[in-house]
């Protein structure tokens, strides 16, 4: 059994609410991999010669296939069965928290206040982007910006353990795949740079910032998210794991670091989590804060673009079903165009795969790598989808 | 001391509507939950026929400090398993059904 490692600030379950967690990852398992695949049977003999009757041709797009598909009794009890097993697995988890919260903050402030290798910027001034303030991404209670209490702690806390859950272990002991599997990919494309300042976006609980780190021991690394709370769990997570990262209350859109700051910039598939607006705000600022020749590396799950209706549509289930009003957007966002508009040569623009979280990890021969995640997005051992661009010197 | 955080907490964001009658989704998260209990007592009766196979005796804070080997993990897995195979029979039988047949349709 993958079990994720403890740190000092890491909730530890009752027996009850461990209880409740095995059962809830592994019934959300088995509906992704037993329930959830009948839905394509559904689409071929039920749904689809209703469309091709109704329009007298296959269906163009994959919001026709959705308009039809939510009156389908299959599809119906199917998704209730994966929103709601999302909805309890979160709520399991901040039980789990709620209950230690005293604790967990004092843990955390003790770690902030006594010798650091890192460090921890808040911002008592700062607004919370909308698209982060008015939506819990992922059906997360509070989402990335909750703050509910004095040094709360939560949001980090529900993020660490809840994802760890969510993903089925995907991430690592550690939770630190997505950074680990960004560095494989840095050392890869650019085998002769040694970046010497290193700045991600989109940290929340640091997973992947720590993973980042590993790869780049001598780099000083800064990460920024938005909301307090994470920031504060973060930082105390990193530094019980002996990690040195400066951890920024600040938003990608308005970095309030200096123009030609960084050797690499890494946005951990944070893009959609983002407004389209943002994202070409993002871009913009990523441009200021790069030194020429500075690296811009995202990682995001691969676009629509070239793929069937059908493949869509089972792609988008989190756009409508997860809280993720920003999914369906980016994945038909044209990142050259972005990147283009924000400073950026189009000729310096890559994308396509690398590495995933699981090679990353070592973890590909694990039965925890091998569902099948049909409706919905990808969270199998595959490939992960990159863009990089790099500054003009 | 921190004041106590109403939990659970219903997330911000549009909740989609599955069946036609907005009762039974909350029937079904319902019956979810349930389950979910069902699994927990489970355990819960595992962890205590253990620790009198092995003790004789039981307290509440030899149930709450009582940790699984692997071995008794994977049993536990085995029969969360056997419980959500029972729960989704139904299901599993109308998706049998549906790809049972070959159609025209499926040819293409």
């Amino acid at each position: 059994m993958l079990q994720q490692e403890r740190h000092a600030v890491l909730p530890q379950p009752s027996l009850s609410e461990q209880a409740r967690q095995d059962f809830l990852n592994q019934l959300g398992k088995h509906v992704l991999n037993e329930i959830t695949p009948g839905n394509a049977a559904a689409y071929q003999r039920r749904v689809l010669p209703r469309i091709r009757a109704e329009k007298g041709r296959d269906p163009e797009t994959r919001h026709e296939i959705r308009k039809e598909m939510v009156a389908d009794p299959y599809y119906q009890i199917t998704s209730s069965f994966q929103r709601t097993v999302q909805e309890m697995m979160w709520n399991s988890v901040d039980d789990t928290i709620q209950r230690q919260l005293p604790e967990l903050i004092e843990t955390a402030k003790s770690i902030r206040e006594g010798d650091t290798i890192g460090s921890l910027h808040l911002d008592p001034d700062f607004v919370i982007p909308s698209y982060v303030a008015e939506n819990d991404h992922h059906c997360m209670p509070g989402g990335y910006s909750g703050d509910l209490c004095e040094d709360d702690i939560t949001a980090g806390a529900l993020y660490d353990k809840g994802s760890f859950i969510y993903t089925q272990g995907l991430f690592g002991p550690r939770m630190d795949g997505i950074g680990k599997a960004t560095a494989m990919m840095f050392a890869r494309c650019f085998p002769e740079m040694k970046p010497q300042k290193i700045l991600e976006i989109g940290c929340t609980a640091g997973g992947s910032t720590t993973g980042l780190k590993l790869g780049f021991p001598d780099a000083e690394m800064h990460a920024i998210d938005v909301g307090a709370a994470v920031l504060r769990y973060g930082h105390a997570r990193a530094e019980s794991l002996g990690v040195p990262i400066h951890f920024h209350q600040m938003n990608g859109e308005d970095l309030l670091f200096e123009d030609n700051t960084f050797d690499f910039v890494n946005c951990p598939a944070s893009f959609h989590e983002m407004s389209r607006s943002a994202v070409y705000n993002v871009f913009e600022e990523v441009h200021r804060v790069l030194k020429p020749g500075g690296v811009f590396l995202m990682s995001e799950l691969p676009p629509y673009e070239g793929q069937d209706p059908w493949t869509q549509f089972i792609r988008d289930w989190d756009t409508y079903n997860n809280n993720e009003p920003f999914w369906g957007a980016v994945h038909e966002l044209d990142f050259a165009e972005v990147a283009e508009k924000a400073g950026f040569n189009r000729d310096d623009y890559w994308a396509g795969t690398g590495p995933g979280i699981a090679e990353a990890n070592e973890l590909t021969g694990a039965v925890e790598v091998q569902n099948r995640k049909f409706m919905g997005s990808t969270r199998g051992g595959g490939k992960a989808w990159y863009v990089h661009v790099t500054k003009r010197a | 001391m921190t004041d106590k955080i109403a939990t659970p907490r219903p997330s911000k964001g549009k909740r989609p509507q599955y069946f036609d009658d907005p009762n039974m989704d909350q029937m079904h998260s319902m019956i979810i939950a349930l389950a979910t209990e069902v699994s927990v007592l489970t355990d819960r009766f595992d962890t205590i026929e253990r620790i009198l196979d092995e003790k004789g005796t039981v307290s509440r804070a030899d149930i709450e400090s009582w940790e699984p080997d692997e071995t008794t993990w994977n049993e536990r897995r085995e029969n969360r398993e056997q419980l959500i195979r029972r729960l989704f029979r139904g299901v599993r039988e109308s998706r049998t059904a549906l790809e049972g047949h070959d159609t025209p349709v499926d040819k293409q």
